[in-house]
């Protein structure tokens, strides 16, 4: 059982990274238009929701750094 | 298992591909029009609630009915535009007890901090039941009223300082139009809204 | 380089002493000579103030280096030394009496023969002197930084520089960042990651240096670009001191010159100038001011603009990475600790503006050292008393405050070396160390009623104290204020600025609460820190550290919730404060990094304290100042006034009846001549009710009035229309054309001559 959970963690955490960055960028993205247009997606949506996601994909992604040899 | 990680990145990059490519054909209006409500019982990305704080109340709710106090005239509100349109189409549906005369205004964009310029329109005013009352107004807009991606609107209520009524404003309604989008120029129309903004 | 540092370290036949002394009386010929105006006598000043630097440096990093100090930071310490023992030297006279230029030749020459002659004192059966290495330990994972980052880091550098210049203005802003673009946050958050990721790679330890000095100019650049006349009120108050003594004045209280004025001290009754504690803790930063505007020919603005920036930019990574070196040699944590200056805004703020708050923070930093190296058992107390010979004076005419501090620490130090040393004893030592910590808990509170500046609160209830006990811990958790905020201008905190408004409109700013996500956090990393000194080479320095935190927190505490009034002192503990928690802060983030592998891959844990140091410096920049500033129309207003009224025949009684910040503009161009528009003082509520009076209901008795108070014979009106009432401003200005006169536009500036009959 510690073994699969181990293999599991480790696979997430490639897919959890990807996640992150993916997001990421596209938060950042999402602000740098927001700052050159106002309301680009301030308009149509709240950014906090992406924002945690972001945040809680890259501290699931660190929590299960440490099994990547286990994937 | 690599090529299902493949796979999900993809797939991650193509929504955020189309997500993007939603927001721009919301913030181009691709139909030409935009319908925003106020009705003061949700927070409204498009139409903030009435200032200054002096002059009026905090947000109100009464037999399941929202709305916002105006003691003092006159007050602004402002809805939010993610670029220019031709025209502005306001609809204000209120309470009135002291049935002070209201006037909708649109503001010109502000020069100096100092400047308060605007076109005030009496409109037509519709009764219905329960006194509550209806005022719409028309406006053409232009590039010179727009301040920081927004119009700003007053409304003006002569008689409501004398007399120490009150109005209750329920709900705004704002229809901002411009011409619809023609599929054969929208590069063109892209251009216009990522170069110069509007 | 490397030869000509090595004769001059020889220095052969005193060949170099000579060209040295010859730099110092050839500058003073030119200033008497010629008046020192032409571009060739200019250049010629520059070369021979360069020469003078350059020979001094290179025998204070000889003598450095006999006092241990490592190869690394022998010259930068010595030049730093050089330019702090000119401020010290002119400090002496500036304190006692006045200076002149005469008196800048004799001291450095005096400098020179004493510098030259102890860098040739040997110690009995010393040899030729073992340069120290700094020797850092390396970990061995390092990471790998592509070529093409350092590219992107230059065109993010560049990007941002151009940004500021964008920004520049001298309109009156609340915050510079009303006007920075708001990609510059983001500029800077990309420019810190890279930094970030130099630390856990192979750099070595110059080009680290030079990445942080080159970054910390841009940082602190952010109010000298963006603000055409400088940011600051009490720069001007600075601004007019040193034109005054420039000028060759006495500033008042003197011992020389004038009628000594006396104060009690207890029984004693002793000249008021010994414990004048606003002249002598300005005294070396005016000194150095005055000294370098001598030396080179620029205008006192302009070394005002750029002498704190330059200071702190260059010097602080040194006297931190030393400091940092006495705790341990790992590389990766001294690196974090040169970089971490950039996460606190007491370090971005006050490393940016020329204030003695800052500027006496750079030579107690340097006491420091010798005091914590004592405490290290690198030398023996009688060594030590021969250092603080020179120390005490040094840190006297310095920023009071770290006087004061220094002393306590010394005392600390005195008490937990013999703590530590004696296996007998130890109880009676460990009562005095808990004695002497409960004085120093209530001194600088008690220190703070100096003067009525403040006092203690009458009628203070067990719910007062349990309620403060709750609030204030919060406080440090949230980066709420902890002092109350005076008259609506926000103070400085350990970390953000202020938490109540975007200041910025960057859309990165109002994505979360950051404050409220990365204080805990940076909380947590330090207490992480604190609680691995156990892994430090010798943990007491840690431990000491913590007890002085602990005491400035209890201080402030102390301050801020049972005191009311200025708080001169406590409140002026923000910048020890964010210094004290620095060290187990960069200690926790380097422990996490290398004791952690069975939570994180190194890689991860690091990328995450990188992105999380970002982050927090990027919020922090944002989160201020915000403050008001003398625009450039009001400082031309302030120009034209007093050259109308040095034109003028007329008493030594000046009235200009104005806001606070042109006059105190007024002061700065009039050399003092002209304070508070010769009213009693800023904030003195008659002069502020006739300015009102004026810009409401303007008549010409609240100008008879302001004549009256003043003891003037005429008097200039100074306003803007912001100040006017609203809607009427055409009104009064009209009215007031007709009752004075048609009066003067500068720029926003209005100016009324008020000449009664």
């Amino acid at each position: 059982m510690n073994i699969l959970f181990k293999k599991i963690a480790g696979t997430a955490h490639y897919f959890l990274r990807n996640t992150f960055i993916i997001m990421g960028i596209c938060f950042l993205l999402l602000i740098i238009a927001e700052d050159l247009y106002t309301g680009f997606f301030s308009f149509w949506f709240d950014i906090r929701g992406l924002t945690i996601g972001v945040i809680a994909s890259g501290i699931l992604a660190l929590f299960t750094s440490r099994f990547i040899d286990q994937s | 298992m690599k090529i299902i990680l493949k796979i999900y990145t993809i797939l991650l990059i193509i929504g955020v591909l189309v997500f993007f490519g939603w927001l721009i054909y919301k913030n181009l209006a691709i139909t030409g029009k935009i319908f925003v409500v106020n009705d003061f019982c949700n927070k409204s990305q498009f139409i903030p609630n009435l200032y200054p704080e002096d002059r009026v109340g905090t947000l109100e709710k009464e037999n399941g009915i929202c709305f916002q106090r105006i003691f003092t005239e006159p007050v602004y509100f402002k809805v939010n535009a993610s670029r220019t349109f031709s025209k502005a189409k306001i609809k204000i549906i209120y309470e009135n007890e002291g049935k002070s005369i209201i006037q909708l205004g649109l503001m010109k964009r502000k020069i100096t901090p100092l400047d308060w310029r605007y076109d005030l329109q009496s409109a037509d005013n519709h009764i219905s039941k329960d006194n509550i009352e209806e005022q719409n107004a028309e406006f053409s807009v232009g590039l010179d009223n727009i301040t920081d991606h927004s119009l700003e609107f007053i409304i003006s209520a002569s008689g409501l300082n004398e007399g120490g009524q009150e109005i209750k404003i329920r709900r705004i309604e704002v229809e901002l139009s411009r011409s619809p989008e023609n599929w054969q120029a929208i590069f063109t129309d892209l251009k216009n809204y990522l170069f110069r903004k509007h | 380089m490397k030869k000509l540092f090595l004769k001059i370290r020889e220095d052969k036949n005193f060949i170099f002493t000579l060209i040295a002394i010859f730099c110092a009386v050839g500058w003073f010929l030119l200033v008497i000579h010629g008046n020192f105006s032409r571009s060739w006598q200019i250049s010629l000043g520059l070369i021979f103030s360069i020469f003078y630097f350059l020979i001094n440096s290179v025998w204070l990093a000889k003598i450095l280096s006999r006092l241990g100090f490592e190869k690394e930071f022998q010259f930068v310490f010595g030049l730093f030394l050089l330019l702090f023992l000119i401020a010290f030297g002119l400090a002496i006279p500036i304190v006692f009496y006045k200076i002149t230029p005469i008196y800048l030749a004799f001291l450095l020459i005096l400098l020179t023969i004493v510098i030259s002659l102890l860098s040739r004192l040997k110690r009995k059966g010393e040899r030729e002197e073992t340069e120290k290495e700094l020797a850092l330990v390396e970990n061995n994972e390092k990471i790998k930084i592509p070529k093409f980052i350092f590219v992107l880091f230059g065109l993010a550098y560049i990007f941002c520089w151009f940004l500021l210049f964008r920004a520049r203005t001298g309109a009156d802003i609340r915050s510079p960042w009303l006007v920075i673009h708001p990609f510059y946050l983001y500029g800077w958050l990309f420019i810190i990651f890279i930094i970030g990721l130099l630390i856990f790679s192979k750099c070595r330890l110059k080009t680290f240096l030079f990445f942080i000095i080159l970054t910390s100019l841009l940082l602190h650049s952010y109010l000298l670009v963006t603000y055409q006349t400088g940011f600051g009120g009490d720069k001007w108050r600075h601004l007019g001191a040193e034109q005054w003594l420039m000028d060759g004045h006495i500033y008042t209280p003197a011992l020389f010159g004038e009628q000594i004025s006396y104060k009690q001290l207890g029984p004693i009754k002793i000249p008021e100038v010994f414990i004048a504690g606003n002249k002598t803790s300005y005294a070396n930063m005016w000194g150095m001011t005055i000294a370098l505007s001598w030396l080179t020919k620029i205008d006192i603005f302009y070394i005002d603009l750029f002498l704190g920036l330059l200071l702190f930019s260059i010097f602080l990574p040194f006297l931190l990475l030393k400091i940092g070196s006495l705790f341990s040699k790992k590389k990766e944590f001294l690196y974090l600790l040169a970089l971490l200056p950039f996460l606190f805004f007491p370090f971005q703020i006050y490393g940016s503006i020329t204030v003695p708050q800052a500027f006496g923070f750079l030579p107690f930093l340097f006491s420091l050292i010798f005091l914590l190296e004592y405490f290290m058992d690198k030398f023996s107390f009688r060594q030590l008393l021969k250092r603080l010979v020179f120390l005490i004076p040094f840190l006297y005419f310095n920023y009071v405050l770290y006087l004061i501090v220094f002393l306590e620490i010394f005392i600390l130090v005195f008490l937990l070396k013999n703590f530590y040393k004696f296996k007998r004893g130890k109880t009676i030592w460990l009562a005095l160390i808990f004695i002497c910590f409960l004085v120093l808990v209530f001194l600088i509170p008690l220190l703070d009623t100096n003067n009525q500046y403040s006092s203690f609160k009458k009628n203070l209830t067990p719910t007062d104290f349990k309620s403060a006990l709750i609030n204030f811990p919060i406080r440090i958790l949230t980066s709420d204020a902890i002092f109350p905020r005076l008259y609506r201008m926000e103070q400085d905190n350990w970390l953000y600025s202020q938490t109540g408004e975007y200041l910025s409109r960057a859309t990165l700013l109002k994505a979360l609460p950051w404050h409220l996500i990365l204080t805990p956090i940076i909380l947590f990393l330090i207490i992480l820190g604190i609680i691995n000194y156990r892994k430090l080479f010798q943990p007491k320095i840690g431990y000491l550290f913590v007890l002085v935190l602990v005491i400035f927190l209890l201080n402030q505490f102390i301050g801020s919730y049972f005191m009311e009034g200025n708080h001169i002192f406590s409140k002026r503990l923000v910048i020890l404060t964010s210094f004290l928690m620095m060290i187990p802060l960069a200690w926790g983030i380097y422990c996490l990094t290398e004791y952690s592998k069975s939570i994180f891959s190194r890689r991860a844990i690091i990328f995450a304290l990188i992105m999380i140091i970002s982050l927090t410096s990027t919020t922090v920049y944002a989160s201020g100042p915000k403050f008001q500033t003398v625009s450039s129309d009001e400082l031309a207003a302030a120009k034209y006034v007093w050259e109308k009224i040095n034109s003028s025949e007329l008493t030594d009684k000046h009235c200009v009846l104005a806001n606070t910040w042109p006059l105190l503009a007024l002061e700065a161009v009039s050399g003092k001549q002209i304070v508070t528009g010769g009213f009693l003082n800023y904030s003195e509520s008659e002069r502020v009710r006739l300015f009102e009076n004026m810009n409401t209901t303007p008549s010409i008795r609240y100008l008879e009035k302001a004549i009256q108070t003043t003891g003037a014979e005429q008097c200039y009106l100074m306003t803007e229309e912001r100040w006017m009432l609203f809607n009427h401003q055409s009104q009064i200005i009209s009215q007031l054309d007709l009752i004075l006169g048609n009066h003067q536009n500068i720029g926003q500036v209005m100016i009324w001559q008020y000449l009664p009959r």
